[in-house]
């Protein structure tokens, strides 16, 4: 770069931001970000002495569950819905995923009761529990699409009870659980893609207000924490 | 139907220890209904709960034991 070239990282004519550079909405978003959610607290490299409990592993291992979901989901979308039918290696990722779902469900009801019994929504984590919440009840219209997109005579059986329940509560109209191409594009992208996107704002959401703490043996100190507003 | 049939065989020594195949079992009780797997699982999910709970963490002192 010659002496005369403009320096593309200053603003012309200041040696800091500008007040054109302040109205940009990158560096708003950018400061807004990072003021929620400085780097370490989005990577911190330790967490506090309560989490070495068994109890608080269980979101984790739902995470575990879900990445194994998501990659033998992958490999099964790939090939097809049709090809575990007359494939060993198709039957294996079959089976790999449902007991993958069998154990994300296991866990995740776990991690909730845990959390639901230490009143994990104190301490201004209102939203990291209603994430969680929301997680869970769109994990299961997630899972029913999957029995229904099995291509057998247990998906046709689930299929049929369904559609009585959907149109028994008048949504029937909008999810036909006898379109199977409906039902699995809703299996393989659209509920997938909500339950992704609410679990990295759930986990982002943890980052950012810490992993709550256990109940205090104290009555009293609970109460009165929570006439604070700190419970 | 007897290729997918050979193409799904389990050979043996992979196979379940409880033939997972067959008809559900149900426990019925009163208005209680509920399939013999369903309430394996719950149960199983109670233990471990309460293991998760209750069972000491490598490397970290018991709540009692903390100064």
């Amino acid at each position: 770069m010659s002496d005369a070239d403009p320096d593309p990282q200053q603003a012309p004519g200041a040696a800091g931001p500008d007040a054109s550079a302040t109205n940009s909405w990158t560096i708003g978003l950018r400061r807004r970000l990072v003021g929620a959610l400085p780097p370490e607290k989005l990577l911190p490299d330790g967490q506090p002495a309560y989490v070495a409990s068994w109890i608080y592993i269980f979101g984790v291992l739902t995470l575990s569950s879900l990445a194994v979901i998501i990659g033998s989901g992958t490999i099964l979308s790939l090939k097809g819905p049709g090809w575990w039918h007359d494939s060993g290696i198709g039957h294996f990722f079959n089976s790999i995923h449902l007991w993958s779902v069998e154990l994300f469900f296991f866990f995740m009801l776990i991690h909730l009761w845990g959390k639901y019994w230490m009143s994990a929504w104190r301490g201004g984590r209102a939203r990291v529990w209603v994430t969680g919440a929301v997680t869970f009840l769109v994990a299961i219209p997630c899972a029913l699409t999957g029995y229904v997109s099995q291509q057998n005579f247990d998906a046709q059986w689930i299929s049929t009870q369904a559609k009585d329940a959907m149109n028994s509560i008048g949504i029937g109209s909008f999810f036909n659980l006898l379109n199977f191409g409906q039902i699995y594009g809703y299996h393989v992208f659209l509920l997938p893609l909500a339950v992704v996107a609410l679990v990295i704002a759930h986990v982002l959401l943890v980052r950012r207000h810490g992993v709550v703490p256990p109940l205090p043996d104290d009555l009293q100190e609970l109460l009165s924490a929570a006439r604070r507003g700190n419970a | 139907m007897d290729h997918i049939h050979r193409a799904l065989s389990v050979p043996p020594m992979l196979a379940a220890v409880f033939n997972l195949n067959g008809k559900a079992g149900y426990a019925h009780w009163h208005f209680f209904d509920m399939s013999v797997p369903n309430i394996i699982v719950i149960v199983l999910a109670l233990v471990i709960f309460a293991i998760a709970l209750f069972a000491p963490f490598p490397g970290n002192p018991r709540r009692k034991d903390r100064p």
